[in-house]
């Protein structure tokens, strides 16, 4: 067996286990509404959090392949990932790059030990897709910065710890006509922050609105350099992009209606045809880890996976739909499809939607 | 290795386009293009290993003709003929070969009369064996078919030179080998015909703009080739797979490669003609020399309906379809 097939098996085995003893039910978008810290808290045990960071900074020195293969094998089983999500995808790697020495000492060993927890603050009221248009501002003050604004959309704030938030600072324009940004690390709860959860169709609460009034932060809260955000911000974004959560969160959903759907020949060729973009969308995937490990440039790349393994996931909530009640409708199909089908038009806008993710393609394309 | 790979595709793609640019007419290129793969060594491979070469080779060459001006039956004779005959016992002469395979059968069979023998694979007999015939030529008496190949019926009653058997598990490998090297075509042929419109897209200008800077047309360009792109994956993929071993995991990847394959040829066929306008409809242009093949090969010796379903019949009622999609006894 390869490395890597054995690290599939025991992630597998640790699953198996985690399931048998009712830590969790299957949940399709676990990482994004499956919240549990307890959980959290034994994926880090296991070392698979931080992964891939250097082991000088507590990480597991291992590679992006390794860690394509413990993603692949938590988000097919379905399991609740999404307190660690960020912090292990997106805010551990930035501290990596842009944190001081002493963020890093104060951040790096709770988030790999899955006990600390970070949301995104990125897209505002007046400022989705045209991100760069947001208006929370922070200006200086002696020793520390004071930020005013409203995000929005920013998941599992009222869960985490930390909340990072891209805000306007001072200074001349860049040369695209972009004034600078600046990326902070803010407290959860800090005087003058109001978290309020926003609840989804179905009643779940992830989306929060999150109002920033003159919360003061110390200057060693900004994340990287000051002015430098909106460079960061779209860097951990283009990395981020394309693994396996862009095209296996609907895969709970399809293990529960093949399992309980016995061959058929209306069923047949459009499973195949499912099946086949899924382990195509896979391989798409797997390569640009492996880029990831040679330390390429992935933007276009992961812009393309995430277009079609997103789609892809919303065609798999199309598919079992379609065809649920074949062998009548299980109760595990049911709660599963009713959790994919009213997440799923949510896949192909989250982190980039499907049609910004086409201008990043189609600017690859000349 | 992977250094000698792309050598190997470059090398093709440029004798591919030297003999396009000289020959005056169809079978005067062909030929150009046969004698000068022989002189660089390819034509006379099986990918079965050794002097053969490999099958990541052999799919390699496919790709890069797939993507020439000029058609050659590469496939036919290096992918599927010549290790079909070898497997079943038979001698083949030199040159090319065309393939005949059920259930189309012998009545319109590509590159009839142009070959040195026609390759026929019969349909299964008890479930145990299939019968595999060489045949000499006899001449090309159909209507071309729509990329311009010549077509003909085989008499195989009265001119068969010799008959053998294949193996059920060599006819399986057979099947596979077909359906691998019609991704390769497909994925050469789709990437000649994407670069084509990007060309075209990035220099005719209508309303004052390049096509391109339209976003409706940028956006439809780019979902074919993001449909190229994870099916050149998935194609990747199964030569991985078949670089393990021959078995079930093997004919899942290539059924992934093939269904992938054909609809991204669909996709990119029909954007590619999309933005050419009326230009792609004409001779004057190479564009259907390349969405003429992928519609040739989306039909010939294939059914992309019936892999899928061959592929969502393993997957249906399986206690743990995950673990048949991620591969697992075919490890990475």
């Amino acid at each position: 067996m390869t490395d890597l097939a054995e690290l599939r098996s025991r992630v597998r085995s640790f699953l198996r286990q985690a399931q048998d003893d009712g830590r969790f039910e299957p949940t399709c978008d676990g990482w994004l509404s499956g919240f549990d810290p307890a959980f959290s808290a034994a994926v880090g045990d296991q070392g698979w959090i931080g992964m891939t960071w250097p082991r000088e900074h507590h990480g597991g020195g291992a590679s992006q392949v390794e860690r394509f293969t413990v993603i692949e094998e938590l988000l097919a089983h379905g399991a609740p990932v999404a307190a660690h999500w960020f912090a292990d995808r997106q805010i551990g790697p930035a501290l990596l790059r842009h944190g001081t020495p002493a963020q890093r000492a104060r951040y790096l060993p709770d988030i790999v030990r899955g006990r600390r927890f970070f949301a995104i603050g990125l897209s505002e009221p007046d400022a989705g897709s045209d991100l760069a248009s947001l208006r929370t501002r922070a200006e200086p003050l002696d020793g520390g910065w004071s930020l005013q604004g409203t995000k929005v959309w920013t998941s599992n704030a009222h869960r985490s710890h930390h909340v990072v938030v891209l805000a306007r600072t001072p200074g001349e324009p860049g040369q695209h006509g972009r004034s600078p940004m600046t990326q902070f690390v803010v407290d959860v709860p800090s005087p003058g922050l109001t978290i309020r959860p926003i609840r989804t169709i179905g009643g779940e609460e992830h989306f929060c609105e999150v109002h920033l009034d003159d919360v003061r932060v110390p200057d060693d809260a900004v994340l990287g350099r000051v002015g430098a955000g909106w460079e960061q911000a779209m860097g951990e974004l283009a990395d981020e992009r394309s693994g396996p959560e862009r095209y296996l969160t609907t895969m709970p959903l399809l293990r529960a209606f093949l399992r309980g759907t016995d061959d058929d020949p209306i069923v047949r060729a459009d499973v195949g045809r499912a099946a086949a973009s899924l382990m195509a969308a896979r391989s798409a995937s797997f390569a640009v880890a492996e880029s990831l490990d040679r330390g390429e440039d992935v933007a276009v790349a992961g812009a393309l996976v995430k277009d079609v393994g997103t789609r892809l996931e919303q065609d798999l909530v199309d598919l079992v739909a379609r065809h649920a009640n074949r062998a009548g409708l299980a109760d595990d199909v049911d709660r599963l499809l009713s959790t994919a089908t009213r997440h799923g038009p949510g896949f192909t806008l989250r982190g980039g939607t499907t049609e910004i993710l086409r201008s990043i393609v189609g600017k690859g394309l000349r | 290795m992977s250094h000698d790979l792309d050598l190997l595709r470059r090398t093709v793609a440029a004798v591919a386009r030297i003999a396009g640019g000289a020959a005056t007419d169809a079978d005067h290129a062909r030929d150009e293009l046969w004698a000068a793969l022989a002189e660089i060594g390819v034509a006379e491979l099986d990918g079965a290993g050794g002097d053969g070469g490999t099958l990541r080779e052999v799919l390699a060459v496919t790709e890069e003709l797939g993507a020439a001006v000029v058609s050659v039956p590469y496939l036919a004779t290096c992918v599927a003929g010549r290790w079909a005959a070898e497997r079943a016992g038979l001698d083949v002469p030199d040159g090319m070969l065309a393939l005949a395979t059920p259930p189309d059968g012998v009545r319109a069979v590509r590159w009839a009369g142009t070959a040195a023998a026609v390759v026929v694979v019969g349909a299964q007999h008890d479930a145990a064996w299939r019968s595999v015939s060489v045949v000499a030529d006899a001449g090309h008496d159909g209507s071309p078919d729509v990329d311009g190949v010549p077509r003909g019926a085989v008499d195989c009653a009265g001119s068969a030179v010799a008959v053998g058997r294949l193996s059920v598990e060599d006819a399986e490998m057979l099947e596979v080998r077909v359906a691998l090297g019609t991704a390769a075509v497909l994925a050469g042929a789709g990437r000649a015909a994407l670069e084509a419109t990007v060309r075209h897209a990035t220099t005719r200008t209508q309303f004052g703009r390049h096509l391109l800077d339209f976003q409706a047309v940028r956006h439809d360009v780019v979902v074919a080739h993001a449909e190229a792109h994870l099916a050149a994956m998935a194609l990747q993929r199964a030569i991985e797979v078949a670089e393990v071993g021959e078995g079930p995991a093997l004919r899942r990847a290539a059924a992934a490669a093939l269904v992938c394959g054909s609809e991204a040829a669909r996709r990119v066929a029909r954007t590619s003609h999309q933005v050419h306008g009326a230009i792609g409809l004409t001779e004057e242009h190479d564009l259907w020399r390349w969405t003429m093949r992928l519609a040739a090969h989306r039909r010939v010796h294939v059914d992309a309906d019936a892999w899928a379903a061959d592929l969502g019949a393993a997957l249906l009622g399986a206690d743990d379809a995950w673990a048949l999609l991620s591969g697992d006894d075919a490890p990475r």
